[in-house]
């Protein structure tokens, strides 16, 4: 059952921590990306 | 085609003029042999019939990257890239003629190296000599498209050095599986069996199509 | 972003949408699934190896594919879709190779074997590396993409040559050659499916993510480099 539980549980966390990883990057380069707007119209 | 003849001729004129690749490659080679001795104190045994053709072609892996390294290294020096990817040809034949010149040194160095080993480990490679260089030959074929077309991406970055053999290693399998099969049967049995034959021949023909149309790409003013 | 951009973003919503009911789903089946007789529950595994690594051959095919497209039309949105495809597919690539030892562990009672299948998927793990590393190693730009383009190329075509390989001299393989077709019992039909539709979809949210994500840094590298760009814009 361990064994079980271990790779389910890397897989799990692996690909939970990657679209994690995604979604806080993606929503990084937005802010930057609003950001060179609004210094580039100023 | 005329461009190929030169460019193989360009390459074995500096290579015969300074020497300083084979000698690298050779030395190297040697040393590895060396490392064999120390790695395996038993190395004389009769176990060494059986691993002949692993270590061998280890060797000859390690003198290809060697080799390769500097395949294109010589040419950035020279500021003399951006002049190749201007010859008014297909630039595959500025590929066909590099890579046979690489294929030209790696055959070159096997021939010593396996000479080398045989002599210290006291292994009769010269029975079957003919059989033999046949197999290194068509693993050289194999090995050197892929190690030229890689060696010219791989100049271009930085940790060239490193880069290369991470690149290169991977794409090699079948290739050596096909050369060490064949090197194995051959000291077996005499002779390499139909299906390595086969199978370093069409990774041969495969491999030489692909990286001729990708050097296109790879070179760059 | 001439089109593909908003298409590939509302895919991705549809599919992050369909992959909450679908993983609810999976870990219900998965969970209730029947416990094998002959290797226990350790059997459950199977039903996330054979997904993963369709996940990787399929990540490595959009590496080539786009790769192929971006030296034939050289525009960059292949190319940063290759990316995605490289990255999702080494990911995926790795959890596969870890979770079938983890496998084997229980049930051969070893973590590593040198199963023709495992060595070739190591290798081609191996090349998808070094196709990563390629890319940090050079300094970016065109060059940089057509030489990952080229070497994508390479490695799928590693692929049939590998299997050829084995064709030739392996055969001896200690991979359970029928595990997807005929050997799954009573009741573990359904969770083996959920198992590939899930990651299956899984797979495309994750990739379209990436490219998404690779082409926000293009278009804000493109603004921060040239402001005047966006000032033309503004006036045009």
């Amino acid at each position: 059952m361990s064994y079980v539980i271990a790779a389910y549980g890397i897989t799990g966390l692996t690909l939970g921590l990657y679209a994690f990883h995604l979604l806080r990057s993606r929503a990084r380069e937005r802010k930057t990306l609003v950001g060179t707007q609004e210094s580039n119209n100023g | 085609m005329r461009v190929l003849a030169a460019i193989l001729w360009k390459d074995l004129i500096t290579e015969w003029r300074s020497r300083d690749r084979v000698v690298a490659m050779l030395v190297f080679s040697l040393l590895v042999v060396i490392v064999y001795h120390f790695a395996l104190p038993e190395g004389t045994g009769p176990d060494i019939a059986v691993h002949t053709p692993g270590l061998l072609w280890v060797v000859f892996v390690f003198a290809a990257l060697i080799g390769l390294n500097r395949a294109f290294a010589m040419e950035l020096e020279n500021d003399a890239l951006a002049g190749l990817a201007l010859i008014p040809a297909d630039r595959g034949w500025v590929f066909a003629g590099k890579a046979v010149a690489n294929a030209l040194l790696l055959f070159l160095v096997q021939g010593l190296a396996a000479a080398a080993f045989g002599l210290v480990f006291d292994i009769d490679l010269a029975a079957s000599a003919l059989p033999l260089a046949g197999v290194f030959a068509l693993g050289t074929l194999g090995i050197a498209p892929v190690g030229t077309l890689l060696s010219a991406m791989a100049v271009r970055t930085r940790f060239r050095e490193v880069l290369l053999p991470i690149l290169l290693l991977p794409a090699l399998f079948p290739v050596l599986a096909g050369a060490v099969e064949g090197t194995a049967e051959v000291l077996r049995d005499g002779g390499p069996s139909f299906a390595s034959v086969q199978l370093l021949l069409v990774v041969d023909g495969i491999y030489w199509i692909i990286c001729f149309i990708g050097f296109d790409y790879v070179l760059d003013e | 972003m001439n089109g593909l951009g908003p298409i590939a973003s509302r895919l991705r919503t549809v599919s992050g949408a369909l992959l909450g009911i679908l993983l609810v789903t999976y870990v219900y089946t998965v969970a209730n699934a029947p416990i094998d007789s002959v290797q226990g529950v350790i059997q459950k595994i199977l039903y996330v190896h054979p997904p993963l690594a369709y996940g990787a051959y399929l990540g490595f095919v959009v590496t080539a594919v786009c790769g192929g497209l971006y030296l034939w039309r050289a525009d960059e949105k292949w190319d940063r879709l290759a990316i995605a495809g490289a990255e999702v597919g080494v990911i995926f690539c790795t959890l596969m190779i870890v979770t079938g030892p983890i496998w084997a562990k229980g049930t051969w009672g070893k973590w590593w074997s040198w199963d023709p299948r495992l060595t070739v998927t190591l290798l081609l793990w191996f090349v998808y590396l070094a196709y990563l590393l390629l890319r940090s190693f050079s300094e970016g730009g065109a060059r940089t993409a057509r030489f990952a383009a080229v070497y994508g190329l390479v490695g799928i075509a590693l692929i049939p040559l590998n299997y050829f390989v084995i064709e030739i001299f392996g055969g001896r393989g200690m991979h359970p050659e029928n595990l997807e077709r005929g050997s799954l019992g009573e009741g573990m039909g359904l969770p083996f499916l959920m198992g590939n539709l899930t990651l299956f979809v899984a797979f495309w949210w994750f990739v379209l993510a990436r490219w998404e994500l690779e082409n926000l840094r293009a278009l804000g590298l493109a603004k921060r480099a040239d402001p005047m760009a966006r000032a033309r814009e503004e006036i045009a």
